[in-house]
């Protein structure tokens, strides 16, 4: 009986962790409005190399990354605001999918001692746009 | 020392598995990768880890089993009855016992069945004559004719052939000829 409670629980623990595994890694492309962009905030740090090849290093991940979400990075947007902090901006904007994979591929060691944390990642459409120039907080989808 | 190594394998199993899951949700492959190269590597060693232990115990035990063999058996041996008087069952304490009971039964039979078979053989020596003679009626009635149904050709040339029966003659038609 006990055994039976035990493989009981293990199977429904089991299962729900597939079922959510499932819903985070689905692949489902969510068609997004015309004009619409995706925003990134990153801060970058290296390990054992000189600070300045941190911009270049990120530059690289972010080329690499963009490839798997089928998304281009805007010109002259990659841009640092700040110590070994980096922005750019993507088109056209990226679902709630690609977001997630974008994501996870800027934080994990793609590029050998450098350390992404994705610090802001938003979709802004040109309603968000309108609401940002009427004052009013815009509904970005983060 | 043991107990401390099995200790460190299972939190490195449940730490890399745990992380590797983690990983893989956040879409984190290199990650996920490495802490499951991990996870694998601490499964193989901990599972080789419990085989060997377990042969250890075994081999152990067979060793211990074989030191302690010998003077049990040879206990056992010297422990046991001699010898037991044989067919003790034919000589009863007590003479109103049946124990001879069933090596009578036995015995009737093997007699009985003897009786039966000689009984089966004059049966059979007696009824195959009869037998014999009532088949040989029997087919005597379904052989056939001692003359040919149709005339050869000689015959039918001379007009004297043909069979006697003269449904059979309808049956034939021309080629069993005219009766003479």
């Amino acid at each position: 009986m006990r055994r039976l409670l035990v493989g009981l629980i293990v199977a429904v623990l089991t299962v729900t962790g597939l079922l959510a595994l499932r819903a985070e890694l689905m692949t489902v492309e969510v068609e997004q409005p015309e004009g619409s962009y995706t925003e990134v905030l990153v801060a970058a740090d290296v390990v054992r190399e000189n600070a300045d090849v941190r911009a270049e290093m990120t530059h690289g991940l972010v080329s690499t990354c963009r490839l798997l979400v089928n998304a281009d990075v805007v010109e002259q947007s990659f841009r640092a605001v700040g110590d070994g902090v980096f922005a750019f901006r993507l088109r056209p904007g990226l679902d709630e999918f690609d977001r997630r994979e974008l994501r996870g591929c800027l934080s994990d060691l793609r590029v050998q001692h450098l350390r992404v944390h994705v610090r802001h990642l938003q979709t802004v459409t040109p309603a968000d746009d309108d609401r940002r120039r009427d004052g009013t907080p815009a509904a970005g989808r983060r | 020392m043991r107990a401390v190594s099995w200790a460190v394998a299972t939190l490195t199993l449940v730490a890399s598995g745990g992380y590797a899951l983690v990983y893989v949700y956040r879409w984190e492959w290199h990650r996920a990768l490495l802490v499951g190269l991990i996870f694998l590597a601490a499964l193989i060693g901990s599972g080789t880890a419990l085989v060997l232990r377990r042969l250890g115990r075994l081999e152990r035990r067979v060793a211990q089993g074989a030191d302690r063999a010998p003077p049990t058996v040879l206990h056992r041996l010297r422990s046991a009855p001699v010898e037991s008087p044989p067919f003790r069952w034919l000589r009863p304490p007590d003479p109103d016992r049946s124990s001879v009971f069933i090596p009578f039964l036995i015995g009737g039979g093997v007699l009985l069945s003897a009786v039966a078979w000689l009984v089966e053989r004059v049966a059979g020596a007696a009824a195959r004559t009869g037998i014999e003679e009532e088949l040989a009626d029997r087919l005597r009635e379904v052989a056939f004719p001692a003359a040919p149904l149709v005339p050869s050709a000689g015959e039918v040339l001379a007009g004297c052939a043909g069979p006697e029966d003269a449904g059979l003659r309808v049956l034939l038609g021309p080629s069993a000829g005219t009766p003479g």
